[in-house]
């Protein structure tokens, strides 16, 4: 009798070590993985601070008044920043117009169902298309007229419409989410007051949501000035060198991006290196400017709906 | 006033006013046909690009006479006569799965710190440092693979092989940046899925004893899985459709990423290969129209675009299958 309780408790005391170092065990693993995220976060901000060190460290020297305002190919940059600036106010302008009124449909008009379902994939399945594609959907249908002889020619106009597809999507969530972060009372109290749905969103909704589509729109704007894959055969990747300083739609020109793009295929080793550093300085620190304005802004609506800090 | 007066009376009061004119009301319903238009619109852009691209797509098989399986078998690209994809077939399918196998650990792994680890102070910078490296442009990427990443390749390759073998172009630098660029998208969304798993989860699992790493492993990270795999799917589709980097450092060249033989170094990476989406950008220069290639860039598109689809199919399953957002 007694060696079966002695046992017993051999049993269970061993029960207790295996517990107390699985337990140990369980700490050291968790200390040695709280270490590797450490690390793994390390790595990934070094990556990023590498990147825009590098380019702003060696890149910044070349940023001169000459190379800001002269027009030659490889060391002026003036026409690429009035394309860029015509490119992306006039690509915003649809996309604003429309992207908006699309959100407003699904936020505020749409029911659940069969058509919202379309639309929601519809708007997904747009933003997996990839730039290049639409590119070359841009040449088919703005440059030339489905290939059989010219349309516009590569234009800006074609640059432009080409951007509009490709962003639509984005513009379109990004308004939705600035809608959505309206809060409900918003819809209620003007409903309550006797207004109907239109009277509602002009008044009471947009309004409100003013911020946060400026957040959408400048999020799409960055977008606009770092694409390049959408540009290429729209709006051209040659540098103009003369007569650039117009509204006209049907000119053609690169932006920023394509610039870099085509001082590198223009001479893929050597040629142009200040050149493309110091338009990579230029088009980093105004996605930055840009970035960080919609990310302020975001930060402040969320402040002022909800009361709380993000 | 019961609910069945309250509706009575309601629609009574609707007849009341249908009869008359009202300026209100017009507005009212145009701005509901407006706004409808307007998300019709959505509609009919992805029509126009999946009808006009497929409208050239298949002029390869009608007009030219090329067989899808010809297009895939054969891998002779001389862009006049022969268009064989399968080099650059490979080339994109190596691409896209080994970038994501090495940034989807990583991008989960930072997902976790900035969602769970991190502390308070810290999670707000470096959310905005990530999302800052979202935007940067794939230009800038491209450049700096080209002065940085190329060199790099090209001294650790030839140094592994003890020759000058390699003059660092091609698919392991088009890997290394595309890594660099995919990542911030998959962080983006995990970080969204982990936050969205409510605390009791985790705070159930504290409770039973468990470590922070096993509540991680065994609760926040099951609960979290469909919003990080969508990102994962995410990512695969910007690894398939990223142009302008993978340009600046796969060397453009119509070979297989490596061929695998007897001699030394037995896999020998090519200097310079080519990705579907790279290929459309070099080639389509020189294509005019009623050239077979011509067509063949647009299908090659189409495939783009049918790929793209069916990774989208694929996220909003699991996108579906979520249970917190």
């Amino acid at each position: 009798m007694s060696s079966i309780a002695e046992s017993l408790v051999k049993t269970m005391e061993k029960q207790t070590q295996v517990r107390a170092a699985r337990r140990q065990r369980a700490k050291i693993t968790n200390q040695v993985m709280n270490g590797v995220f450490w690390l793994v976060a390390a790595i990934v901000l070094s990556a990023l601070l590498f990147v825009l060190g590098y380019v702003v460290l060696n890149g910044y020297s070349y940023v001169t008044v000459k190379f800001l305002t002269g027009s030659d190919f490889a060391t002026g940059i003036a026409p690429q920043l009035f394309n860029t600036l015509y490119i992306t106010v006039g690509a915003l302008i649809p996309l604003f117009v429309i992207g908006v009124s699309a959100a407003i449909y699904v936020s505020e008009y749409a029911r659940q169902g069969w058509f919202l379902n379309i639309l929601r994939f519809a708007s997904d399945t747009l933003t997996s298309v990839p730039s290049i594609v639409i590119g070359l959907l841009g040449f088919l249908l703005f440059v030339t007229n489905f290939g059989n002889g010219p349309r516009w020619g590569f234009s800006r106009a074609a640059g432009i419409l080409a951007l509009t597809i490709l962003n639509l999507p984005w513009m379109l969530r990004a308004a939705e989410d600035a809608l959505r972060a309206v809060p409900k009372d918003f819809r209620e109290a003007s409903m309550a007051l006797g207004a109907n749905k239109f009277q509602t969103v002009t008044r009471a909704i947009l309004p409100a949501a003013i911020p946060g589509l400026v957040t959408a729109t400048l999020i799409v704007a960055g977008r606009i000035i770092g694409e390049t894959a959408a540009l290429i055969y729209t709006s051209g990747e040659a540098g103009p060198t003369a007569g650039w300083f117009t509204l006209n739609p049907f000119f053609a020109g690169d932006t920023l991006s394509v610039h870099i793009y085509s001082l590198f295929a223009d001479n893929p080793t050597t040629g142009a290196y200040q050149g493309r550093l110091a338009t990579a300085v230029l088009l980093l620190v105004l996605i930055i400017v840009i970035n960080g304005t919609a990310r302020f802004l975001g930060q402040r609506l969320h402040q002022r709906f909800s009361g709380k800090k993000a | 006033m019961s609910k069945a007066q309250i509706q009575q009376a309601d629609s009574a009061a609707r007849l009341a006013g249908s009869g008359k004119f009202s300026l209100k009301k017009l507005f009212d319903d145009s701005a509901t046909i407006y706004f409808t238009i307007c998300a019709l619109i959505v509609i009919a852009t992805l029509l126009l690009v999946y009808v006009n691209i497929g409208s050239q797509a298949y002029q390869t098989f009608t007009q030219w006479h090329i067989s899808l399986t010809n297009l895939f078998t054969s891998n002779n690209w001389d862009a006049v006569n022969n268009f064989g994809l399968k080099a650059n077939f490979s080339g994109t399918l190596m691409l896209v799965i080994l970038t994501v196998f090495i940034s989807a650990p990583f991008s989960v792994g930072m997902a976790i710190f900035i969602a769970e680890i991190a502390p308070n102070w810290i999670q707000a910078p470096m959310r905005g440092a990530v999302e800052l490296f979202l935007g940067i442009p794939s230009v800038i990427f491209g450049l700096l693979g080209l002065i940085v990443v190329v060199p790099f390749v090209r001294n650790v390759m030839n140094s592994l092989a003890g020759a000058y073998l390699y003059n660092g172009y091609g698919i392991i630098a088009a890997i290394i940046i595309v890594t660099f660029m995919v990542l911030p998208t998959i962080t983006t969304i995990s970080i969204d899925a982990i936050r969205a798993v409510p605390r009791e989860i985790r705070e159930g699992s504290l409770a039973l004893g468990a470590t922070r790493w096993q509540t991680i492993r065994n609760a926040v990270l099951p609960a979290a899985l469909p919003g990080v795999m969508t990102g994962v799917i995410l990512g695969v589709t910007r690894a398939l459709g990223e142009t302008v980097a993978v340009a600046f450092v796969i060397g453009g060249a119509e070979q297989f990423p490596f061929t695998v033989n007897a001699t030394a170094p037995f896999i020998h990476f090519s200097n310079g290969s080519d990705v579907l989406t790279t290929l459309l950008l070099f080639n389509f220069k020189e294509a005019t129209n009623n050239t077979p290639l011509y067509s063949v860039l647009y299908t090659i598109s189409f495939m783009l675009l049918i790929i793209s689809a069916i990774m989208i199919a694929i996220s909003r399953y699991f996108a579906s299958r979520r249970v917190y957002r």
